[in-house]
């Protein structure tokens, strides 16, 4: 990355790199969790309020206690609950699964303030401990990336080694057949004996409890505070994630550190109002990525004739604003704005060709498909 | 799991002691037994004191109409429903199945009207798919090997890696069955098995069914087609209102008289096709070419239908037929080829210029094409009029005058409704087709296209419509019929192709061909044919 740097990618160097994955790690909880009950038809719009849920009783606990361990567990258990509350509605009631996501955001949102008004409304903002970071021997000690990759807190390595472990559930074990089934054909598995209802059931309890977790890393990693509406949209960009990452694990993670490394990039700078060359570089690089991709790795269909014809001139404009690095002068609301805009983008052009598990958002009932 | 695992073992070894034991006492025990069945649901009572019994190595028809109960009734016998009365014995032996899973311990086994096969999961996947308390591991290789060797002990021939999506109709049969006998069932249920299969894939199909019977294995066959029960069951058992009407050894009976049984009246199964003298062609298409991701729908499809004429399309679904209405409806723009109706070319992607030019079409899928559900039968007739001027001035619907059209239509295509102001919902399936019907032939069009327009229909049902189809066909309509039931290709049609992958390998007239020629340019062997 000093290499880079040296070259003049001015920003992406490994400090930023250091901050991407710190920021990437609680939206790939939950979107991890989010990809599980997905798979197994359930969408959980109220993914923002499980982690905000997850944050305020990982403060609460740990703040009170004084010990992380238990501070995690309250904040996992915190989401969890708000998750039966989901299932109670969308699995037993059957009702609407958007409805009651969005139900769960507001609960969550009201819940957390009233209660962190009528706990610490008096009291001055108190910081709790933070996670110290673990270095792993050997590899911590490889020169430029190892402090980056290998000296960091131990959630972070536990949210980036359960991408694989979920794509070993979801495609080597029989209860990843029996979660795949019940999102795309629930009645499949019913009649092959497979409880539907205990599939998503837990699925759900996943979905909260990982996100959850990535609320309570917002605050025991982050930075040792509870604030209203903290997670300030990461459980929406979860979302985005999983559709992004088309309902694969490997994806999912892509998709996370694409959203993860924006933020980083958006803070880095958020106090610049010019935009860096290296910018235009890089978005021409993954232009012209996207550009091989479409050409080469695409076997069979019809190559998208527009998409690669915006690609071409997103690449070569690219090339060009890099080569002359013209005067813009940006507020910092773009900066801030730039992993939601960049959300939009992904939505509108990954959306139209993924394809969503069949049942998402269906309630099973028995005779009715 | 030791229970599935022996019976496995032992349907694999094929010597399973009860089909020996079925020639000494098989009699005496029936692999299952009903006494007195009964379930109601809101406002129906769909199984009434149903007792019926299968022994081992025998082959069972449930012959009956549609809503006569025979779903409902082995839904039950699969644990899919509880009884509301009744008693079930397996082997014997009295039991309360609670579940799917507790019927495939007990070897029953159900392949569904539609498949229960997860379409982007692989054929072993699909297998692999079971309870477990544990998350271990799926075992694919073991159960492509336990495939594999099932596959060749019956002559069932699947592969375990193809994805379930990219198979034909009767390869997801096969998986199916597969599936099951993976399972160790030794009593099969088979619902409507033979709803999309060509004759020879049929043909196929009953003689495995045969072969396990004589292995010792219990078949039952769900269906409402008489000619299917003639040359695979051993004794056909028939429902009428939920209720037994009879149960007899096939070589004892005949199709009249099982025919009777079923509708409780003597029927014909024949409809007299008009003859009237073809007038000028209405729907012409030239050179119809549709590809969509590299792959080709429709290639090169030319045929006239003319006034006063019924033209068919027979043919296994899914061989580009629902994308030849769309495309004929404005609802898909085709790649090359001309459509014209009445002499004006179709080439706009508008729906309403084909209504417009006088086109009608009755969709295949009724509950989600044909009618709004939500929405009352007065919105339903009239939905593509309430532009008329007789109806609505400035966009203000006149409500009376729609009320009486509506009435009109209600009464004229015996619509058996209570009322025009109720949801579509509340008609029985037949009654909304007949609500379609009224809609589309009712404006007096020029061509209709009937999509598979008696699709899940019972016997008296059908014959409505067809008589209605006929009508049009005297006052000079032109009618494109597109089926997927040859009966019904043979018996309404003037003319008639077959559609296989797209294309229309040749037209016959209805009086040349017959099933053998037409099931093998179906199953593609137009050279034999």
């Amino acid at each position: 990355m000093t290499v880079l740097a040296d070259l003049g990618f001015g920003p992406f160097d490994t400090a930023w790199l250091a901050t991407a994955l710190v920021l990437t790690t609680p939206i790939l909880l939950a979107a991890v969790g989010e990809l599980i009950s997905e798979r197994a038809g359930v969408l959980n719009v109220g993914l923002e309020g499980f982690m905000l849920a997850g944050a305020f009783f990982a403060y609460l606990a740990t703040w009170g206690t004084g010990s992380l361990v238990v501070g995690v567990l309250a904040g996992i258990v915190g989401g969890m609950l708000l998750a039966t509350v989901m299932a109670l509605l969308c699995v037993e009631a059957k009702a609407d699964q958007i409805v009651s996501g969005v139900g769960i955001n507001l609960v969550a949102f009201g819940l957390t303030a009233y209660l962190f008004d009528e706990i610490f409304g008096d009291l001055a903002q108190t910081v709790v401990p933070t996670v110290g970071n673990v270095s792993i021997p050997l590899v911590s000690k490889i020169p430029e990336f190892g402090g980056v990759l290998f000296e960091q807190d131990p959630i972070l390595y536990l949210s980036f080694l359960l991408v694989p472990a979920a794509w070993f559930l979801l495609y080597r074990t029989k209860w990843g057949l029996a979660i795949r089934a019940a999102g795309e054909m629930p009645a499949a598995a019913d009649t092959a004996g497979i409880s539907i209802r205990r599939i998503r059931w837990m699925a759900v309890l996943t979905a909260g409890g990982l996100a959850a977790l990535g609320g309570a890393y917002l605050v025991i990693v982050e930075v040792a505070i509870f604030r209203q509406g903290m997670t300030a949209g990461r459980g929406f960009l979860a979302l985005v994630a999983v559709i992004f990452g088309r309902w694969h694990p490997f994806g999912v993670l892509g998709a996370a550190f694409v959203l993860g490394a924006t933020d980083a990039l958006q803070l880095r700078l958020a106090d610049d109002d010019q935009v860096p060359q290296a910018v235009w570089g890089v978005v021409a690089i993954i232009a012209a990525a996207f550009l091989v991709h479409q050409v080469l790795v695409r076997q069979r269909g019809e190559p998208r004739w527009t998409a690669l014809a915006l690609a071409s001139l997103v690449a070569v404009s690219g090339i060009v604003l890099f080569a002359t690095t013209p005067h813009v002068d940006l507020p910092s609301q773009v900066w801030r704005s730039l992993p939601y805009l960049l959300a939009l983008v992904v939505l509108a052009s990954a959306v139209a060709k993924a394809r969503m598990p069949s049942k998402l958002t269906l309630p099973y009932i028995r005779g009715e498909g | 799991m030791t229970n599935r695992g022996a019976a496995r073992e032992e349907l694999a070894t094929g010597t399973r002691a009860a089909g020996s034991r079925a020639a000494a006492d098989g009699q005496a025990v029936p692999a299952l037994e009903l006494v007195g069945i009964s379930k109601a649901f809101p406002g129906v009572l769909a199984n009434d004191g149903v007792s019926l019994r299968v022994a081992r190595g025998e082959i069972l028809g449930l012959l009956g109409e549609n809503g006569a109960g025979k779903t409902t009734l082995m839904n039950i016998v699969y644990g899919l429903y509880q009884p509301d009365g009744g008693e079930i014995l397996v082997g014997g032996e009295r039991v309360a199945i609670r579940s799917p899973q507790h019927a495939v311990e007990l070897g029953i086994g159900m392949v569904h009207q539609h498949f229960m096969l997860v379409p982007d999961m692989t054929v072993a996947e699909n297998v692999a798919l079971s309870p477990s308390r544990s998350p271990g591991l799926s075992r694919l290789d073991d159960v492509t090997r336990s495939l594999e060797e099932l596959s060749s002990r019956f002559g069932l021939e699947v592969e375990p890696t193809a994805v379930v999506e990219d198979l034909p109709v009767g390869a997801c049969q096969r998986v199916e069955i597969i599936k099951l006998l993976h399972r160790g069932a030794d009593l099969l249920i088979l619902d409507e098995p033979t709803a999309a299969l060509t004759p020879p894939e049929w043909r196929e199909l009953s003689a495995f069914l045969r072969s396990l019977a004589d292995r010792g294995s219990s078949v039952i066959f769900i269906t409402h087609k008489l000619d299917e029960l003639f040359g695979v069951a051993d004794r056909c058992t028939v429902l009428r209102d939920g209720r037994v009407v009879g149960s007899v050894p096939i070589s004892e009976t005949d199709k009249p008289s099982l025919a009777r049984m079923m509708v409780g009246r003597e029927i014909t199964l024949r409809v007299d096709r008009p003859m009237v003298e073809p007038g000028e062609p209405v729907l012409e298409v030239d050179g119809l070419t549709l590809v969509e991701d590299g792959r080709t729908i429709l290639e090169d499809v030319d045929f006239r239908v003319r006034a006063g004429e019924v033209f068919g399309v027979a043919g296994v679904g899914g061989n580009g037929q629902n994308e030849l209405v769309e495309v004929l409806i404005g609802l898909r723009s085709a790649t090359a080829g001309e459509i014209r109706l009445g002499g004006r070319r179709l080439d706009r992607l508008d729906p309403s210029e084909f209504v417009r030019q006088g086109g009608a079409v009755i969709p295949e899928d009724r509950q989600h094409e044909g009618v709004a559900l939500e929405l009352s039968v007065l919105d339903n007739l009239l939905m593509r009029e309430f532009d008329r001027p007789s109806f609505s001035r400035w966009g203000v619907i006149d409500p009376d005058k729609a009320r009486g059209r509506a009435e009109r239509l209600v009464a004229e295509y015996d619509v058996r409704t209570p009322g025009v102001g109720v949801p579509m919902r509340q008609l029985s399936g037949g009654n909304q087709q007949k609500a379609v019907l009224a809609r589309e032939l009712g404006r007096d069009p020029r061509l209709v296209i009937a999509f598979q327009p008696t699709r899940g229909l019972d016997v008296g049902a059908i014959e409505f419509v067809y008589r209605k189809l006929n009508e049009q066909k005297r006052a000079g309509v032109a009618i494109l019929l597109i089926s997927f039931e040859l009966d019904e290709i043979l018996s309404m049609t003037d003319r008639f192709t077959v559609m296989v992958g797209g294309r229309f390998p040749r037209v016959l007239e209805a009086d040349e061909a017959d099933p053998e020629t037409v099931g093998l340019l179906m199953g593609g062997e137009a050279e034999r044919a």
